[in-house]
């Protein structure tokens, strides 16, 4: 006798936790019915990101990369799973090579972004990257695993927080990305995902005074993403444009994902006896 | 030093007369310095086309070790040329000579020498084996340190490959008309450096023309804000270096009288007109009766007087507009409950002319 | 004054001081980031773990301790926040005008 099979109600992640939408709205994509988030979602999230910042950028880096890479393993455990949702293989288990790629570069970026600089001066003067906070991101609407874990992973692994606006036509991949995130031991808050309409929520996250800066991977309207950068520069957000050409998400990332949501700190230390 | 009754607009290596003519005054006694061009649209647009023509044909083709060696050249000229410079920024922005002579013009050469050395390293630089420049670069810069800004905006610009076009603050416009003078001098190729002078308009024009790829800007975070708007839907790449508001935080570990005269230096250096300077005081408990007692009596000896003698601690406020900006901002503070102290105004300015123009401690 | 008075919070550009206090380290953490701006920040004490402990916590993209307002064409400037985004000086002042 065949089983009847239990249907999974798709949610947002927000906090560590999946609420429903608070507008109690959803839409019919992939064959689900998936949560349309609202601004109010957009404002919890933020709310969510900006109470986990401390924590998370002020862990050690040895450590987010440990989560990081905790979570890659989970990530590999749920390989099938992303298959299944219709990702192909490739794209999948590039997706978990990315995370790992991204998890090791913790305790490296500084190395490597930062600087001793002779001053000419009885100074020990350096320069460290550190995360400029809240992060907000539209990921993109093609290679929805990969795509997503290329935005995901290079902000938070420096300790910034997400707010993730998943693939409009893609979601699923994102919500199960936030299952996997929520079995591991990635504090709550560091990244959050709304599924709905980026039309609907991009505006209300760009506008948000606590989000220090925006990916726009995602957006393929220019329209839309001129008013969305119009709106990020109320707050003087840093702002990564949408991608002037198709992107191959497979491709070498480099470091630049990083460095764009890194603020350079130069400390002039005296130096005396 | 003799300056120039009339400035034009530099643009591809020639000085051309702008159509709209204004003036630039010496702050300190509000004496006319010389008569300047403030840009047009079509203007600015001249300048953006000749540094695109010197980027593709001439500039982003040459080897890293001549562009080190044009900009090794302009470096030395401005040491040769540093007594002249210094005297002019103080009279054009009013800072004290000590300031400009001992701290501006060394770090303009520093600068320029630093950028120039890594003309022909930048693939060591650690963004790749072979980074290219940016191209067009459009450059707008604030009245408080007008050829240290012009030396940050430039050097690492040419040194990159881009050419620029740079528009001074419209009060302090002159040193960057004699930097143009020590682009010649150095032989620098047509077009490589555009000075477009000017006002908010041309600063307008040059940010929002679609030749520009890169956008620099030091001023105000308003500014700044617009000129975020102004490139939103372009693929125009952005700097911006904008406004602050300092702690300068004093421990009761702290060594007073070496603090207190960091906290001086943090609000007075040039008349506070600086971005980041130390506005905001923190003093902890224990110590705030004996700092601020040491800083009062510190303060009572800053001399307020002609930028031009060496002993001037604090010159010229840079305009009547910043002076009122200034004054109102107080009146609010007073209007709002804080408790204002100055000492005794010490003018001890051999300057004639208007006295509201010399700032008050 | 207190954080509350306009002139303690908006940019002056002028000779004029705002004097404020604090009881520990942490509050004047507190206070000194309690700014939409992020430019710099001056630390004085004669304790140079604590001058670290400061400048780990100050969201700042310059912080000066036991001097302020030095420049070197070696060390990036440049602000947190709305003090602006990128860099001049040193490495990262490169890299501002590199199409990387």
């Amino acid at each position: 006798m065949s089983r009847l099979a239990v249907r999974k109600t798709y949610k947002l992640f927000i906090g560590g936790k999946f609420p429903r939408s608070e507008s109690g709205r959803s839409y019919l994509v992939q064959d689900a019915n998936v949560a349309l988030a609202s601004r109010k979602d957009v404002r919890d999230a933020v709310v969510a990101a900006r109470a986990a910042v401390k924590g998370w950028s002020g862990a050690t880096a040895y450590n987010r990369g440990q989560i990081l890479y905790r979570a890659a393993e989970m990530l590999e455990g749920r390989r099938d799973q992303f298959v299944a949702l219709g990702e192909p293989e490739a794209e999948v288990d590039a997706a978990i090579d990315r995370w790992v790629w991204y998890a090791g570069w913790s305790d490296k970026i500084a190395q490597v972004y930062g600087n001793a600089n002779p001053v000419a001066g009885p100074y020990f003067n350096l320069s460290s990257p550190e995360p400029t906070g809240v992060v907000g991101v539209v990921a993109p609407p093609e290679s929805a695993l990969l795509g997503l874990v290329s935005v995901v992973a290079p902000a938070i692994v420096t300790g910034n927080t997400v707010v993730v606006l998943a693939a409009e036509e893609h979601p699923l991949a994102a919500v199960t990305l936030a299952e996997v995130l929520a079995t591991s031991d990635l504090p709550g808050g560091v990244v959050n995902i709304l599924t709905g309409k980026v039309a609907e929520t991009g505006p209300w996250l760009a506008a948000h005074m606590d989000v220090n800066a925006l990916d726009l991977a995602g957006v393929r309207e220019a329209e839309l993403a001129k008013a969305l950068e119009e709106a990020a520069a109320e707050n003087l957000k840093r702002v990564v444009r949408p991608p002037a050409a198709p992107v191959d998400w497979s491709a070498d990332p480099g470091i630049g994902r990083m460095t764009a949501f890194l603020e350079t700190k130069t400390v002039w230390h005296p130096k005396g006896i | 030093m003799d300056i120039k009754p009339s400035y034009g607009l530099f643009v591809n290596g020639e000085w051309v007369d702008g159509e709209v003519r204004n003036k630039t005054v010496n702050p300190a006694n509000e004496e006319v310095l010389a008569e300047v061009a403030w840009a047009t649209e079509s203007e600015v647009d001249s300048a953006v086309r000749a540094a695109r023509t010197a980027y593709e044909q001439v500039w982003s083709k040459m080897p890293g070790r001549d562009r080190a060696k044009y900009l090794f050249r302009i470096a030395r000229i401005i040491q040769e040329r540093a007594r002249e410079l210094a005297v002019l920024e103080s009279l054009d922005n009013g800072k004290p000579i000590r300031e400009s002579r001992d701290v501006d013009v060394p770090l303009v050469a520093a600068h320029f020498f630093y950028y120039a050395g890594w003309a022909d390293k930048l693939g060591y630089a650690g963004f790749g084996p072979d980074p290219r420049p940016i191209g067009v670069a459009g450059q707008v810069i604030p009245w408080n340190f007008p050829l240290l800004m012009l030396a940050w905006k430039i050097a690492p610009a040419l040194a990159a490959g881009n050419t620029v076009v740079l528009k001074p603050a419209e009060t302090t416009p002159l040193t960057a008309l004699v930097f143009a003078e020590i682009c010649q001098e150095a032989d620098l190729p047509p077009g490589v450096v555009n000075i477009v002078t000017g006002a908010g308009e041309t600063g307008h024009a040059l940010v929002s023309h679609p030749g520009v790829d890169k956008v620099a800007f030091t001023g105000s975070t308003e500014v700044g804000r617009a000129i975020a708007r102004a490139v939103a839907g372009t693929r125009k790449k952005v700097t911006l270096e904008l406004g602050g508001k300092a702690a300068n935080i004093v421990f009761e570990d702290a060594p007073i009288d070496q603090a207190v005269e960091g906290i001086v230096n943090g609000i007075f250096f040039n008349q506070g007109h600086v971005c980041c300077a130390g506005s905001r005081l923190l003093v902890q408990e224990s110590v705030y009766d004996e700092v601020l007692a040491a800083l009062k009596r510190r303060m009572a000896l800053l001399r307020v007087g002609d930028p031009l003698d060496k002993n001037t601690d604090i010159g010229a406020i840079n305009s009547a507009a910043q002076l009122e900006r200034i004054r109102t901002l107080s009146e609010i503070g007073s209007e709002e409950g804080a408790e204002r102290w100055s000492p005794r105004a010490s003018c001890r300015s051999a300057v004639s002319g208007s006295p509201r123009r010399s700032s008050r401690a | 004054m207190t954080q509350a008075h306009r002139i303690a919070r908006e940019e002056i550009f002028g000779p004029v001081l705002s004097v404020l206090t604090f009881r520990t380290p942490a509050e004047a953490v507190d206070k000194a980031n309690n700014t939409p701006y992020g430019l710099s920040a001056g630390v004085w004490t004669d304790k140079g773990s604590r001058i670290l402990w400061m400048a780990d916590r100050l969201r700042a993209g310059v912080v000066w301790a036991n001097t302020f307002n030095k420049f070197d064409p070696t060390s990036p400037f440049g602000g947190f926040k709305e003090s602006g985004y990128g860099r001049e000086g040193g490495r990262h002042g490169l890299e501002a005008y590199l199409d990387v």
